[in-house]
């Protein structure tokens, strides 16, 4: 490791003399959207080497003076080559990549090396663009970016229609969902059928499961860093898609030619209007829909700065025979700024704004009234560098700083009352290298140290036994003024080591490595087997530690055939955590002051191995996912209540030991895609009860073993064709649940009301049967 | 187009999500003692004691007939209650508002389950206001309400916090006992308020509609904060299951344990409650 530092700081001396740098930016000719994950190389006599664009598009790689060659490829698009001359001058250029179009694919994919995924560091991460994710059959129709994610090994959900999705053993609190670099707290529409995501607005995403560079951090398990579009600077565009359930449009287009652009997407579902038409009395009053809208401009203020002002404002309505209303929303907003200091390095500032809310009460003007309101707000700011030191070294590094406002409830009408609001700083430092250590092995080492201080005003209780508060036990009460510090985590536990390491065997082979520590300073606050739009999150303070996870992660990447259109990867994975907050049993978590008293800290462990089969090219695309995996909770306490399972390891909620998706997308011809995915997830923890108890005639479940059954297992299969008509538009029918299968989404007792020891088993599924869907999506 | 609208209607109704039954096989858990029993202030002392079964199982639970069960107050045995029928023991003995109540069971050896005693934690006797008044009422159709005849009591809460109540119901001379009639409340919001001061608790509506002539009892109950909470769990646990967003499974655990090992718990709950009771016939 003291080597890997000496180099590190030696390096960028070393090679100044005898080199120049090539440095620029790719975009795309179409639409003038900047390309991240471009392979920029160069080839000349005596050197060859490669750099990938970062998230804006930008590259910069030192080479030596000699004449050479700079090639830009990236999958999809045709490739770019430009000659340049013998010279000490620096070079910059402005590459414009266009698109391959269908007949030329099979020719040109195979003039190009797709072998990025053999020469990075990068490890248990997926990318995928909107065009990729759209091919893909969804459930009614609706291109869902998460859902998609799910069919990736190592992530999944608990059931049909959960909020949020887990990521190799994570809550789904522990993945870090940014848009646009703002955290979003809600990722789904309709109590979990839909992401936010809007695909048409969206320009790529990222997923990283596991080996993070130490630019993120906050949650556990993954980053899920989505992009929207920069709009299109090129000439004014729309796109959108009419379909059952929700309708969509997106307009983009130029503010100055090549200068400025904005792209504005907006999504209404309307589901609830055929409501009254069911003849059912109850659902004639519901009222049940959600909108978002994502706006973007930029600007290129000059040859070397360009700025961006990015939102997302989204919200779900559900309303039931004007008894109750109910609406949540994320609102995030993003103000950067990138400069290209010189053709080295390159500076980005951030300014974020993300407002996560949500009201659940009577209608305004009922008789008596109630609301409650919920609400967390961060402001970000992130500062960050990159320096392309040599040929040998990427730096990045910078300084991010969230401040978070928490507002857990408030009940307002018939009485008035709130729970107290939170406050809390979390601030973080980073730095990374890309190291190529030698021509086959490069090296990402990067370390971040993050720090949190709750603070005032609050007034905390002080417990008998402070390790495990109980709401009758409570021996003092201290209140702290507004900005007093409650509680810091500072100290040598902040710091979160990365290391990543790629050794290339062949061409075509590498073996990977990774090791990363992170740590999350807040918790989401839930009981339900899956996350709801209600619940709550709290920061870390004086009787809720942070929690933090190591993980070491080794893989294997082999491409196959000349174009390295198959690509095989296996990874295997494990993770420790600590400080892993879950409920005690039977805790009330609903609107509650002193969570502590209802909630156990404990360990967790989760381990797996996962295979991806992918082929990228050809008429056939698509890939076999699979995974196996176990992931476990131990809370041990010395009496019973600060005990879950006696003490013993339980599975997780979300704990599925085979995990297997097959996607497939069939092009023959350039008016027809027919798109198909299978999956097949082993049945979930459940909790049975074990005995009858009985109270004065009344009789009860006996639990005394969390988790300690499985539902039986899913399987669902999907179908899609999409038949384009002409060039900008395209008619996409399909089947949800092609077979039928009635997937449990819970099972559950009831007893009979007249013979109370009469007790039957029942089956939840989402969807009871095949649900047919059709889209028409069209551009101009 | 309203063969259009009917399409989406349908496959609106599609979407909903849907249950059947299924079989499924349950885990067979150890057989566990359940005590349950009470004594009150105006009627004889009663602790029924039974062997769980499998949860499946349509048979009721198991009586234990041979079981020693003695009444402490103030932590002096007080007295033994005599095994009537069917796993219940009774004793003449009548509880005191201010004093405090336990009891011990002692049972023999069963299979898989050694003998040994078995204690409820000491619960105090609270003290409980009598009913001002109970009354029946015909009431109009508004929303949320049908037209009919109602009974309402009046009632003034005894100040100083920290009072917890159970309301039980007797529709001619049966007791309303389904998990939904499970009534529980306490004094967070309504400490000390006398009927008719304001600010006092309005007219609680008991029961109703119902027809001329059907009698009711009120039977109201101090309790202690542990009944409440136990009820509380017991009432959330089997009425609200099977929703997307319901509470988890929660083992239902009363103040009964192994004497000498409080991490060993029988099922059930042994309470001490002042009793006060009202009752009207339901009139023109």
């Amino acid at each position: 490791m003291n080597r890997i530092f000496l180099v590190l700081l030696g390096l960028p001396l070393a090679l100044a003399a005898q080199t120049r740098v090539v440095s620029g930016s790719v975009v795309d000719a179409a639409n003038g959207e900047s390309l991240p994950g471009v392979v920029v190389s160069w080839e000349s006599a005596t050197k060859k080497t490669n750099i990938v664009t970062n998230t804006y598009g930008m590259f910069s790689l030192t080479v030596p003076i000699e004449g050479g060659t700079v090639t830009a490829q990236l999958l999809g698009y045709s490739p770019y080559r430009y000659a340049v001359k013998a010279g000490r001058e620096g070079v910059k250029l402005s590459i414009r990549l266009s698109e391959q179009s269908f007949e030329l694919g099979e020719v040109s994919v195979q003039s190009q090396k797709l072998d990025n995924n053999v020469k990075t560091t990068e490890m248990s991460v997926s990318s995928l663009t909107s065009k990729e994710i759209k091919k893909i059959p969804q459930l009614l129709g609706e291109t869902d970016i998460v859902r998609t994610l799910t069919l990736l090994p190592g992530v999944s959900t608990v059931g049909e229609a959960s909020s949020g999705f887990n990521v190799r053993g994570g809550n789904a609190d522990q993945n870090l969902i940014l848009l646009d670099e703002a955290p979003v707290y809600s990722s789904s529409h309709l109590f979990g059928f839909f992401s936010i995501f809007n695909a048409d607005a969206v320009r790529d995403v990222t997923l990283y499961k596991g080996g993070m560079p130490s630019n993120y951090g906050g949650r556990l398990s993954s980053v899920l860093d989505v992009r929207q579009k920069e709009g299109n600077s090129e000439r004014f565009a729309a796109q959108g898609g009419i379909g059952l359930l929700s309708s969509r449009l997106t307009v983009e287009g130029p503010l100055v030619k090549r200068k400025a652009s904005f792209m504005v997407s907006g999504r209404r579902s309307y589901f609830d209007l055929f409501l009254p038409f069911t003849g059912n009395l109850e659902l004639q009053n519901t009222t049940i829909y959600f909108y978002d809208v994502n706006a973007k401009v930029n600007a290129q203020l000059s040859e070397k700065d360009r700025v961006f002002a990015s939102m997302y404002f989204g919200r779900d309505q559900f309303g039931a025979q004007d008894l109750f209303d109910f609406g949540w929303g994320n609102w995030t907003s993003t103000l950067r700024w990138n400069r290209a200091v010189n053709s080295k390095l390159f500076f980005n500032a951030t300014a974020i704004y993300s407002d996560y809310t949500y009201s659940l009460g009577t209608p305004e003007d009922a008789v008596p009234s109630f609301k409650l309101d919920s609400r967390i707000q961060n402001t970000v700011t992130n500062l960050g560098w990159t320096y392309y030191a040599s040929t040998r070294h990427k730096l990045d590094w910078g300084v991010q700083n969230t401040y978070y406002v928490f507002s857990p409830g408030k009940i307002s009408g018939a009485f008035d009352i709130a729970l107290s609001k939170e406050y809390a700083n979390e601030s973080a430092l980073y730095v990374s290298d890309d190291i190529k250590v030698t021509e086959r092995l490069s090296a990402t080492a990067g370390l971040r140290y993050s720090g949190f201080a709750n603070l005032g005003p609050r007034t905390v209780y002080s417990y008998a036994d402070p390790r495990y508060p109980t709401t009758t036990s409570i021996v003092d009460t201290t209140v702290f003024a507004r900005g007093e510090v409650v509680k810091t985590f500072v100290g040598l536990a902040g710091l979160e080591p990365r290391l990543a390491l790629n050794y290339e065997v062949g061409p075509k082979a590498s073996l990977k490595l990774s090791y990363n520590r992170s740590r999350q300073y807040i918790h989401l606050i839930s009981n339900n087997t899956t996350a709801t739009p209600v619940n709550v999150w709290r920061p870390a303070g004086t009787y809720i530690d942070p929690a933090s996870v190591d993980q070491v992660a080794v893989g294997v990447v082999q491409n196959f055939r000349e174009d390295n259109g198959i690509r095989l990867t296996l990874e295997g994975y494990a993770k420790s955590f600590s400080n892993l907050v879950d409920y005690r049993d039977g805790a009330d978590l609903v609107f509650t002051d002193d969570i502590e008293t209802e909630l156990l800290t404990g360990a967790g462990r989760a381990y797996g191995a996962e295979v991806l089969l992918e082929k990228k090219t050809g008429k056939v695309t698509g890939w076999i996912g699979y995974t196996l995996s176990r992931t476990e909770r131990l809370i041990d306490g010395p009496t019973r209540i600060t005990r879950i399972n006696n003490g013993e390891w339980y599975p997780a909620n979300y704990d599925k030991l085979h995990d297997l998706s097959v996607v497939f997308t069939y092009s023959p011809t350039k008016r027809w895609d027919f798109g198909g995915t299978w999956i097949y997830q082993s049945g979930r923890p459940i909790t049975y009860p074990d005995a009858r108890g009985e109270f004065e005639g009344i009789f009860y479940p006996v639990y005394t073993n969390r988790n300690g059954a499985r539902t039986p297992a899913t399987h669902r299969l999907d179908l899609s064709i999409t038949r384009s008509v002409g060039k900008r538009a395209s008619w996409n029918f399909g089947v949800y649940n092609a077979y039928g299968r009635r997937n449990p989404y819970s099972i559950f007792f009831r007893a009979d009301f007249e013979n109370p020891t009469n007790v039957n088993a029942y089956r939840l599924s989402i969807f009871g049967s095949a649900v047919p869907f059709f889209t028409y999506n069209f551009s101009f | 187009m309203r063969r259009f609208a009917f399409l989406f209607a349908a496959l609106a109704l599609a979407f909903t999500s849907c249950q059947d039954i299924i079989e499924v096989e349950l885990p067979e858990g150890e057989t566990r003692l359940i005590v349950n029993g009470r004594v009150t202030d105006r009627d004889s002392a009663r602790v029924d004691v039974k062997w769980s079964v499998p949860y499946l199982n349509t048979d009721p639970n198991e009586p234990v007939t041979n079981a020693l069960v003695v009444l402490f107050e103030d932590g002096v045995a007080v007295d033994t209650l005599a095994h009537r029928s069917n796993g219940r023991y009774l004793s003449d003995f009548q509880g005191e508002v201010g004093r405090s109540y336990r009891v011990a069971v002692t049972v023999p050896e069963r299979e898989g389950y050694p003998s040994g005693t078995w204690t409820s934690a000491t619960e105090a006797l609270n003290r409980c206001n009598d009913a001002d008044s109970i009354y029946s009422q015909y009431l109009p159709r508004a929303p949320f309400q049908q037209e009919g005849r109602y009974v309402f009591i009046h009632w003034s809460e005894a100040p100083g916090r920290g009072d917890h109540y159970r309301v039980r119901i007797f529709r001619n001379d049966t007791l309303q006992n389904q998990t939904f009639d499970l009534t529980v409340f306490n004094d967070d919001f309504n400490d000390g308020f006398v009927f008719p001061t304001p600010p006092s608790i309005p007219p609680i509506q008991i029961a109703g509609p119902d027809s001329v002539g059907v009698r009711y009892k009120v039977e109201l109950g101090s309790i202690s904060m542990g009944l409440f909470s136990y009820l509380n769990l017991l009432r959330e646990q089997t009425l609200q299951v099977g929703g997307l967003f319901d509470p988890p499974p929660a083992p239902i655990v009363g103040n009964i344990y192994r004497e000498g090992n409080e991490n060993e718990y029988a099922l059930g709950y042994f309470y001490a409650s002042a009793i006060r009771t009202a009752e009207v016939t339901i009139s023109e």
